[in-house]
This record gives structure tokens, C-alpha cells and sequence, in this order.
């Protein structure tokens, strides 16, 4: 079996003697043909492990193998490693065709060779209009193409891309991943990409590494991190809005366990506990985890506990409700559903600014009806609304599609299981009386 | 591999940019224009009237020795082609200017950008001699005139030094060659700092990824600077160039504490040549003429060098 393209093995850099760890003790490897992605917030570390990669600094500690070969002590020019910036970093004042014969330049290429390879790649990234204009007065995509140009010129056996859409207008986007997806597919490089942005990570790369404080916290296939984080940060970090977390404790309930929050409880029959969890003994923190996408909001006496609407933020076709729910702060994806212009209101209709939480009565047969223990029915998803009249301080009431439910150790913020089946019961702990 | 071709948005043209969205219409009030008056007066007393008289005077054969400017007659332009065709002394002094100002320059800036290139890096008691670099240019030029004179006296320190060295001392004001050379030193030690001031400046604004997108590429240290960090330099460099020249062209001070543009006329530039003939002569009519060419020349010079410039801000504007 050949090599690895990259190998990272127990990455660290340490910088000021010790006082800022940038960079902790990482491994990660990159096969050929390959995309990785490095995901994270800004300061995680992301770039510095790029910069320790390329050789712009040298690790504190660990080694870089590449195709086999150590080259933590082989200088940044002849690692056979190519870096686009996130800012591009193009000569400006020299022209494309300058930008692109760069590298092959200072190698003291064939001149022939270079003009071959400078037009040939040109082709490919559709620069040739362009070879003889300077590259400072480029668009902000084209300059882009005239980095990846100039890297992919000296053939690298691995290319680094950092954050490489950043400095791009949001609508530029979608076309330049397009353009990147192409060339992988097309040059099948090994590609290790930086990013802070989800929707590049999970669309461009094979598989997803997140960052978190200068540590890979989880290294997953792209489809799978997604659905199972391993990690409460992870939660927190991918999805648009993140995974709600809760915190609580566990206590025995009939042969399951029940995890208890202020607003509700959820009760994990014994056969769908997580492993070793009786084992961890009692007084143990936990955190549990629901996307936004199932979290129901119906009209207040038909939710399972209720919470206070802190805010709506419109999307487009649905919108993200912030709510208050004991002091636990959760967020909603709704439906959003455009109203109607306003005919002449009958006598006695409910005023157009009041919030209705009720579902429409066309939706009436929507709800996927589900046991869910003291809850009679839950639907799929919130039904739609007319998020505008949803006002800030109004009360909603609040179920739980209960399948997805993530169970989170509250001290090492690991997860404890990666799925719970079969699905544990949503109820709430002291009912209200109207639910009751 | 071949994906369809798209236009270059560049074209050479420069990027599209928002500029003229939302601009304001550029009508400034009435009032606003009002508070440009008085600089405007000043500029108009102090710097247009004269410049008119000194240009008529040009075309006239006015000597103050022979009464008023209302009595001298009008010449035409004769005192240009004067000075254009028959005085030698003039095209000499042109030309004499010209070549100073040319070496100056080039030892000014290489000088300058070694400096700078120096200061670029870390070093112990960088911050004090930064200080000690920068002085020169603080001092009056008639006093750094003066002080070299006295430090080219034949038994002088540059001459004990030259001494020390095993080398016989020169006369430094007593023959051409190396009387001009002591002009030389003297105007790079008073106007080196500028450079390094203005290289520096520039060289601290070079972005960082495009070296560190070189080196990773494989370039060496003298590539990364020939063909990267001088190019980013360019508009900076020219400047710089502008500024000097701007100034060069009038050296006066210097030479006139130094030399007075002897021996014989080896080092009289070009406003000390004006100089004479207005102070000396009392020929401020041709004097003037020949002011007025020079500042023609200045002009012409100046604006050959501020082409590459006006062409960087023009696209930065973009």
C-alpha cells in the first residue's frame, strides 16, 4: 500500500515561550486524490497548520511527511507544495502571463516549457484573454485563477487553499466552488482546504476535520459529520442555525434514565441508553442536543413546554426563530409562509398584528402524528407561518421531533452515543395546566 | 480540459468598481468656496504677480541700475535665444546640474534603499540610529555646506582620514574633479535620509502573502527581491524621484558654501549661474529668462517622471 500523500503526525506549534499554543499535538493524513477539509473559527489554528505544511514556519514539534518523505527541515520552496491565499497574493504589478511563469521561472525552466505550460494552463482556467494584462487590474474571481494558475504551473504534489472564497462577493461564490470542483475532479489533486466556512467544507471536501483551539476535535466523512458531531462544539459550529444544546442531569426514571432540563424532560428507555452511562455513577453533568429543524413550534397550549420568541430573522423561504425557554436560549427553523394581500377583514376577525400561532387550516392534516409519551402528536416540522406577526416577547408553545436527539458528556463534551434507537420520549416534567 | 472561454473582465481596462454609486454630485456650497479666498489672495499676491512681472521682465532689457521696469524696452525673445544659442556658460551650467543630479540621485538611492532594506530587519539600537539617520536631513543646507568646507580643508579630517588609509590627502576646492565630487558627497550625506525615509515607508507597506507566495514557489532571496519586492516598489521609488529632483535642481546652498561654483566655473550649477548673473551682474532681466527656462525644464523633467505615477494612482482610483 502506497503512502499517504500527507501524513501530520502530533503537529504542535507553540508560540511566545510557551504562552500561546496554536497548534496542539494534531495528525491527520491525506491520500492521494483527496480533499481535507480543515474547519474551524478564526484564531483555531487552521492556517498556522497550513504554514507549518507549506514550511513558512516550522513546527515546534511533530513531523510532515510527504509522499513518505520528512520535510519538516526541507525549505518552503522545495517542498512541492502549493498555497493560494486567501487574499490571492498575485504580483500586481506584473502580468498574468508573468504571474503564471513565476514559478517555473525562478526554477530556470526551458523557456519553450514554460510558454507551453503558461498557455496550457491559461486554457484551463480560462486566463488566455487575459495573459497579457496586468494582474493587479484583475476582478477579485480572476485573480483567484491566476493564483490557482500560478501554483498548478509547478505541478505540486499537494496544493493548500486558505480560505480561498473569503475575499470573493457572496454572489461570485457558488461559480468559483464550481470552478474548484472541476479542477479536482479534473486534476484529481490532493487538496487540503481552509475554511471557516461550512457550506465550502461540506461541498468541496471528502472529508472534514474541525478545529477547535489549535486541536482536531472531530475528523469525519463530509456526510457524516454533519449528522453525528461528535463533539458539543462541533454541534454548535456546523449547521445553519448550529445544534440547540441543553444541559442537565440524568436521573433513574423506571428501569431508563431521564434527563431533566428547567423547561423539559426527555426519558431514555434502559435498551436505548448510551453506553456505560450507569457506569458514570450519579450528580454527572449532561448536554443534549436537537437541531433547529426539529424543534416545532405550535401555537402555545398545544406545546410540550413553552418559551418566549426573542426574534425572527427571515431567510428566505423560512426563518429562524430565537426563543427563551427557561433561560435556555433555542432557535427554530420555521416556515415561513408570505401572507396573502390584506382583502377587506370581516367584522370581528382577529386583528392582523396579533401573533397566530395556530397551523393553517389547510395544514390540519399536516402532522405526522408520532407517540412521544405524554405528547399526543408532533408534527414533522413547524407548520408554516407568517413569521412577521410572530412578535418579540409572545409566548409559543414547543415540541420536539424527538429521532435526532444528541447526547453529549457534560465534562469532556464527547458524545456518548450515535444514535438513539429506539427514539426516547419527550415530556414535560410538571405539566402546565393547560396541557394537562 | 478546455472550459469555455470567458472575457477578461481586466482587459487591460481595469476592474468595474462602484464608483459613481451614490457619489456625491461634487457641487460644493457657495460658503464652502467662500473659506478658499483668502489662500486664494495670498497665492494671487504672493505667488501669480510676481511670476507675471518676472515674466515680462524676461522679455525686456531691464537693469535696476537704469531706472524702473517701465523704462526698460522690450526685447522680445531675445534673451532665450540668448541664453538657448549663444551662452555657453548657461548650457554648461545646465548640463553640469543635470549630471550632478543624476549621480546624486543614484548614489542617494542606492544608498537609501540599502538603509532601508537594513532597517527591515531586527537589530539591537535600531530606534536610535533610525534617529541618528534621519538627522541629516534636519540640518539648514548652508550649515551642512558650511561644515563640509571645513571638512575639506586640505588638512581636514576627510584628509587626515584619507591619511590613516595610507592615501595622500587631496585639494579638494582646488581642482575640478574632485571639487565636484566634494559637492557629490556632500548633497547624498544631507539628502540620503529622505530616501531611506520614503523607501523605507514603502518597503514596510509591501503586502506580506506576495513574498511568501514567491518563496514558496522557489524563489531566492535576490529573486524575491529583483522581481517581486522592487516591481511592488515602483510607485514609491518614483516618488521619491520626483521629490528629489524637484529639489535637486535648484542645489545652491551646498555650492555656494562649498565652492562658490569654482574653480574657474567646474561646479557652478545652474541657479548658482542665475544667481550671479541677478546679484552679481545685475542682469535680472536675462536672469530672469533663465529662470524661466529652468522651470520649464523643471517642469518637463518632473512630469516624465510622475507618468509611471499618475498612471499607479489613476488605477488605484479605479
Amino acid at each position: 500500500m502506497s503512502a499517504p500523500k500527507l501524513e501530520a503526525a502530533g503537529l504542535t506549534k507553540i508560540y511566545k515561550d510557551g504562552a500561546v499554543v496554536a497548534v496542539d499535538n494534531i495528525s491527520f493524513t491525506v491520500e492521494s486524490g483527496e480533499t481535507l477539509a480543515l474547519l474551524g473559527p478564526s484564531g483555531c489554528g487552521k492556517s498556522t497548520t497550513l504554514n507549518m505544511i507549506v514550511g513558512l514556519e516550522r513546527p515546534t514539534s511533530g513531523d510532515i511527511r510527504i509522499d513518505g518523505r520528512s520535510v519538516v527541515d526541507v525549505p518552503a520552496g522545495r517542498r512541492d507544495v502549493g498555497l493560494v491565499f486567501q487574499d490571492y497574493a498575485v504580483f500586481a504589478a506584473m502580468s498574468v502571463r508573468d504571474n503564471l511563469a513565476f514559478g517555473l521561472k525562478v526554477r530556470r525552466t526551458d523557456k519553450a516549457v514554460i510558454r507551453r505550460e503558461v498557455d496550457k494552463t491559461a486554457e484551463f482556467l480560462s486566463l488566455t484573454d487575459c495573459l497579457d494584462v496586468r494582474a493587479g487590474r484583475l476582478s477579485g474571481s480572476e485573480q483567484q485563477r491566476v493564483a490557482i494558475g500560478r501554483t498548478l504551473v509547478t505541478k505540486p504534489a499537494l496544493l493548500l487553499l486558505d480560505e480561498p472564497l473569503s475575499n470573493l462577493e457572496a454572489s461570485a461564490r457558488p461559480a468559483v466552488r464550481q470552478e474548484l470542483r472541476r479542477l479536482q475532479q479534473e486534476l484529481r489533486l490532493s487538496i487540503i482546504y481552509v475554511t471557516h466556512d461550512q457550506t465550502e467544507a461540506l461541498s468541496l471536501a471528502d472529508r472534514v476535520a474541525i478545529m477547535h483551539h489549535g486541536k482536531i476535535i472531530q475528523e469525519e466523512q463530509t456526510l457524516q459529520i454533519m449528522q453525528y458531531p461528535g463533539h458539543v462544539r462541533v454541534a454548535q459550529f456546523l449547521g445553519s442555525p448550529p445544534m440547540n444544546i441543553l444541559r442537565g442531569r440524568l436521573a433513574d426514571a423506571g428501569g431508563g434514565v431521564k434527563f431533566t432540563h428547567a423547561a423539559f424532560a426527555v426519558l431514555f428507555p434502559a435498551c436505548a441508553l448510551p453506553a456505560g452511562i450507569r457506569e458514570r455513577g450519579p450528580d454527572k453533568q449532561y448536554a443534549l442536543g436537537f437541531r433547529a429543524e426539529d424543534l416545532v413550534l405550535v401555537p402555545p397550549e398545544q406545546g410540550l413546554w413553552q418559551g418566549e420568541i426573542l426574534g425572527v430573522e427571515i431567510r428566505g423561504g423560512d426563518a429562524v426563530v430565537n426563543l427563551n425557554s427557561h433561560g435556555s436560549p433555542l432557535q427554530c427553523v420555521v416556515e415561513h409562509k408570505l401572507k396573502a394581500a390584506p382583502c377587506a377583514a370581516p367584522a370581528g376577525t382577529r386583528s392582523e398584528s396579533a401573533p397566530d400561532l395556530r397551523p393553517e387550516p389547510e395544514k390540519e392534516g399536516f402532522p405526522t402524528t408520532r407517540r412521544t409519551g405524554v405528547s399526543e402528536a408532533v408534527p414533522e416540522t413547524s407548520p408554516a407561518f407568517d413569521v412577521v406577526s410572530l412578535r418579540k416577547g409572545a409566548p409559543a408553545g414547543l415540541t420536539l421531533a424527538p429521532e435526532n436527539i444528541v447526547l453529549f458528556d457534560g465534562d469532556s463534551n464527547l458524545r456518548l452515543e450515535s444514535t438513539l434507537v429506539p427514539v426516547p420520549q419527550c415530556f414535560n416534567p410538571q405539566p402546565s395546566p393547560s396541557v394537562a | 480540459m478546455v472550459t469555455e472561454g470567458t472575457a477578461c473582465a481586466g482587459n487591460g481596462r481595469g476592474v468595474s468598481s462602484p464608483a459613481g454609486k451614490g457619489a456625491p454630485a461634487g457641487k460644493g456650497l457657495p460658503v464652502g468656496r467662500l473659506f478658499t479666498v483668502p489662500g486664494q489672495v495670498v497665492s494671487f499676491l504672493v505667488l501669480i504677480i510676481p511670476l507675471a512681472v518676472a515674466l515680462y521682465m524676461s522679455f525686456t532689457d531691464w537693469t535696476p541700475t537704469r531706472g524702473g521696469l517701465g523704462e526698460a524696452h522690450f526685447t522680445g525673445t531675445e534673451n532665450y535665444s540668448e541664453l538657448l544659442v549663444w551662452d555657453t556658460r548657461f548650457l554648461e551650467a545646465v548640463a553640469r546640474t543635470l549630471i550632478i543630479s543624476a549621480i546624486c540621485l543614484a548614489l542617494e538611492f542606492a544608498a537609501g534603499l540599502g538603509l532601508a532594506v537594513l532597517f527591515m530587519r531586527r537589530f539591537r539600537g535600531k530606534k536610535i540610529l533610525f534617529s541618528a539617520f534621519l538627522s541629516p536631513m534636519m540640518v539648514l543646507p548652508v550649515v551642512v555646506g558650511y561644515t563640509f568646507w571645513m571638512l575639506f580643508q586640505s588638512n581636514g579630517p576627510v584628509n587626515q582620514i584619507l591619511g590613516f588609509i595610507g592615501l595622500s590627502g587631496v585639494d579638494w576646492f582646488k581642482s575640478s574633479l574632485p571639487a565636484v565630487i566634494a559637492v557629490i558627497l556632500t548633497e547624498v550625506w544631507h539628502w540620503t535620509p529622505l530616501f531611506f525615509l520614503i523607501l523605507l515607508s514603502g518597503l514596510n507597506a509591501v503586502p506580506e502573502n506576495p513574498l511568501r507566495a514567491a518563496i514558496i514557489l522557489g524563489a531566492s532571496p535576490g529573486q524575491l527581491f529583483l522581481h517581486v519586492v522592487l516591481p511592488m516598489l515602483r510607485p514609491v521609488i518614483m516618488v521619491a524621484f520626483v521629490v528629489r529632483t524637484m529639489e535637486i535642481v535648484k542645489l545652491f546652498d551646498e555650492v555656494f558654501m562649498l565652492t562658490r561654483g569654482g574653480p574657474g566655473s567646474s561646479t557652478e550649477t545652474v541657479s548658482l549661474y542665475i544667481y550671479k548673473l541677478a546679484f552679481n551682474d545685475f542682469q535680472l532681466a536675462y536672469g530672469a529668462a533663465a529662470a524661466f527656462l529652468v522651470l520649464v525644464g523643471s517642469l518637463f523633467l518632473v512630469h516624465l517622471l510622475l507618468i509611471p505615477v499618475k498612471d499607479h494612482i489613476m488605477e488605484e482610483k479605479r
